[in-house]
């Protein structure tokens, strides 16, 4: 009963004492997706973590205590980086640690799941429960954005595959036509439509362009 | 029913019978109304152009009972009430009103006039163009100890407004201006077109409002995402109907959709150039006219011209389809797909001008040799996607109109917008010597001399009644000159002169004549 009791009051943010915590600064049940898709050429991708602090700030910077929780992960190794000293900087209530992840070509298909924990160390106490590990999802795949809508489809970008959605990608340097104005959408379909032009002038021997449903392009009433 | 119609009719028949038995002894003055007809403003068939600035005084010409004579002088005779777009805003026999205070975009002005004897009522109106102070006139960009300047020369009292851009922008020019064009939106006739300065500068082109010189829009932040390409700097920029076409300095050409075309500026460009077969680079480009939907590209290292659809923003290769006249054996003409020339003039023929439809342009070579050789041509746009290119063969279709001796490398070309057989060009000795080549006769002739090097050619000369040049020369002057009929078959040439101005401003770099309104360019 007592031990009991005791393991509760170790969640507990214990706000009248000399101790620091340290946390994620989003919550844990927030999982941070990324995909190399979204940006065009990019081999390694950057993932800032956010942690913040509830405690005294310090002038000197102090080392912060994470680790991969390899039970709860499944990116095999070196698809990934953590660095190696992770640290709240001086005078800082938040920062910015890097997670590095490396693209490779099963990323195409698959979904890397990496949990990232706090522990504790001499410097800090880790914080709230609820904050105290993030998963981040990493890979290199599409699916169809919700802006793809039959207006998108009829007049301007034709039926959706995830081969054209990585190639417009490619071709315009924009995932995201969410807010994009017509004019704006039109222009985005010519630089596309251009791009494959490029594409199929400079290939040699077969279509580049074509996937399962055949041969990409633009819809046939874009103009 | 019927019955009752019946017993209608019999009364009515009755009335009449007896209506017809009355002697009408009464004493009545049965005079007949006298029409008035009225004519607002001499001459101008409904329509009065007048700047904003000045104070819009109507005395109309009345014609009744035989006499006409202006309302000011027909007494208490009529009572006069004037209307702008159905508002009064006058009365009495003469409008005078201020031309700022009008209400509307283009102000209809109506007089009611009212005979005081019968008050029998008659109607006239007026439509009033605005012009603002500078509407039209003269627009010339100039070089001087390395800084670009922009003047207006105002066309009827050649007063001269220098450097206006430094006085209306708050800030220089700066080195970088190249061109100057007058472009028009693609729906709105009656809007005044905005003058384009091609600069070559990261800041990119820059757009003046068409009525008060100001600077209204820069043009590279129309590309998508607010983002110019890196290193971007334009080198023109042509206006279609819905489209319009930028071309740097690398020969890439930028498309942009209007995304309303009644706008001078609307849409964005992609920020990716378009692409065109074979890695071709464009090293000029010209519009077709005056409110264009053609642009003609020339790839100067392939010897090739394409042609810019406004239709849909095509790009396609010029490539003979057919023959005006019998065809022709390769070496009598110019392959517009292979050119054994270079390039150096377009000049677009206003449709009509060498009969029939499409659209017609003589293409203006230099040859190895250094002659000068003309070809003509018709293109005809098959919907955005082909276009059908047929030769002028009926006559010599290649024809040399000037020796190396005459036109150069430093010669300027000017094709008359309403004289479709006339050509201007510099050249002779220091190129001091404006010529005319008449493309029907093919005849060459010095048409005027000046004391400097020619710079520039434009004209005024969107109809019969605006027939002058203006030659910018080397020294900074701007010579006036007529090309009117009896200009063109004057004996004398000292007779062709109008007027010279000296804005000091520098050498001429490109001058345009500002013909204001769109709907004068049709």
């Amino acid at each position: 009963m007592l031990l009991a009791l005791t393991g509760c009051r170790t969640d507990e943010i214990d706000l009248y004492s000399d101790n620091s915590y340290i946390y994620f600064t989003n919550d844990s049940d927030n999982v941070i997706e990324y995909s190399f898709v979204y940006e065009p050429g990019v081999q390694t991708g950057m993932i800032p973590l956010s942690i913040s602090l509830i405690g005294s700030l310090d002038e000197r910077a102090r080392e912060v205590s994470m680790r991969v929780a390899s039970d709860k992960s499944d990116a095999p190794q070196g698809t990934y980086d953590l660095p190696s000293q992770t640290l709240l900087g001086a005078l800082k209530a938040r920062d910015t640690v890097w997670l590095t992840v490396y693209k490779n070509e099963a990323m195409r298909d698959v979904k890397y799941k990496l949990r990232i924990e706090i522990n504790d160390n001499g410097n800090f106490l880790a914080g709230p429960t609820t904050n105290r590990f993030i998963d981040v999802v990493f890979s290199d795949m599409v699916s169809r954005p919700a802006w793809w809508d039959d207006t998108i489809v009829n007049n301007f970008l034709g039926v959706y595959t995830n081969l054209k959605y990585r190639l417009f990608i490619e071709a315009t340097g924009t995932a995201d036509l969410t807010d994009a104005s017509e004019n704006e959408t039109w222009t985005y379909t010519a630089m596309f439509r251009d791009f494959l032009l490029a594409g199929r002038e400079n290939a040699t021997g077969d279509d580049p362009f074509t996937d399962d449903d055949g041969r990409v392009d633009v819809s046939p009433t874009f103009r | 029913m019927k019955k009752f119609i019946n017993i209608v009719s019999a009364g009515a028949a009755a009335l009449l019978a007896l209506s017809s038995c009355f002697d009408d002894k009464g004493n009545y003055d049965y005079e007949e109304v006298i029409p008035v007809s009225i004519d607002m403003a001499v001459g101008n068939n409904g329509f009065l152009s007048i700047k904003f600035s000045e104070q819009l005084i109507i005395d109309p010409l009345l014609t009744f009972g035989g006499k006409t004579m202006n309302a000011s002088q027909t007494g208490d005779t009529f009572s006069f009430i004037w209307y702008c777009n159905n508002v009064e805003i006058a009365s009495g026999p003469v409008l005078d009103y201020p031309v700022k205070d009008l209400s509307g975009a283009r102000p209809y002005i109506k007089l009611k006039v009212i005979t005081n004897r019968d008050e029998s009522t008659f109607l006239a109106g007026l439509t009033i163009d605005l012009i603002a102070e500078y509407q039209t006139g003269w627009v010339i960009l100039t070089k001087k100890d390395g800084k670009s300047y922009l003047s207006y020369i105002n066309p009827d009292t050649y007063e001269v407004y220098a450097d206006f851009y430094t006085q209306l922008a708050g800030e220089e020019l700066g080195p970088d201006a190249q061109l100057i064009e007058e472009h028009w939106s693609f729906s709105g006739l009656t809007a005044t077109g905005n003058i384009q300065v091609v600069m070559s500068n990261p800041e990119g082109n820059i757009d003046l409002n068409g009525q008060d010189l100001t600077p209204m829009y820069y043009t590279n932040s129309y590309f998508i995402g607010n983002e110019p390409p890196a290193g971007f700097l334009p080198a023109n920029e042509i206006y279609l109907w819905n489209f319009s076409y930028l071309l740097d300095t690398d020969g890439n050409l930028y498309l942009r959709k209007y995304a309303t075309p009644a706008l001078l500026q609307s849409g964005v460009y992609a920020s990716t150039p378009i692409h065109i077969p074979g890695g071709v680079k464009i090293d000029r480009a010209w519009s077709g006219g005056l409110r264009p939907n053609v642009a003609i590209f020339y790839d100067k290292d392939n010897g090739a011209l394409y042609y810019g659809s406004g239709s849909n923003g095509a790009v396609i290769p010029l490539r003979i389809t057919g023959w005006m006249g019998p065809p022709l054996a390769p070496g009598a003409y110019t392959d517009p797909a292979d050119m054994d020339k270079e390039l150096v003039y377009v000049a677009y023929i206003a449709a009509g001008g060498m009969g029939g439809g499409g659209m017609f342009y003589a293409l203006v070579y230099k040859a190895p040799d250094g002659s000068y050789h003309r070809q003509r041509i018709m293109l005809s746009d098959q919907g955005g996607y082909a276009v059908q290119v047929m030769v002028d063969s009926g006559a010599n279709p290649d024809f040399q109109f000037a020796g190396s001796g005459i036109a150069h490398d430093a010669s300027v070309f000017l094709q008359s917008f309403r004289t479709a057989d006339h050509l201007f060009f510099s050249g002779g000795s220091d190129n001091r010597s404006l010529y005319l080549f008449e493309h029907t006769a093919k005849r060459t002739s010095l048409y005027y001399t000046f004391e400097s090097p020619i710079r520039t050619i434009s004209q005024n000369h969107i109809n019969s009644a605006h027939t002058l040049l203006m030659v910018g020369l080397e020294n900074g002057e701007f010579h006036f000159i007529g090309i009117a009929y009896d200009d063109i078959v004057a004996a004398d040439p000292a007779t062709r002169f109008r007027k010279k101005v000296e804005p000091g401003q520098g050498v001429p770099v490109s001058t345009l004549y500002k013909n204001g309104f769109g709907y004068t360019q049709m």
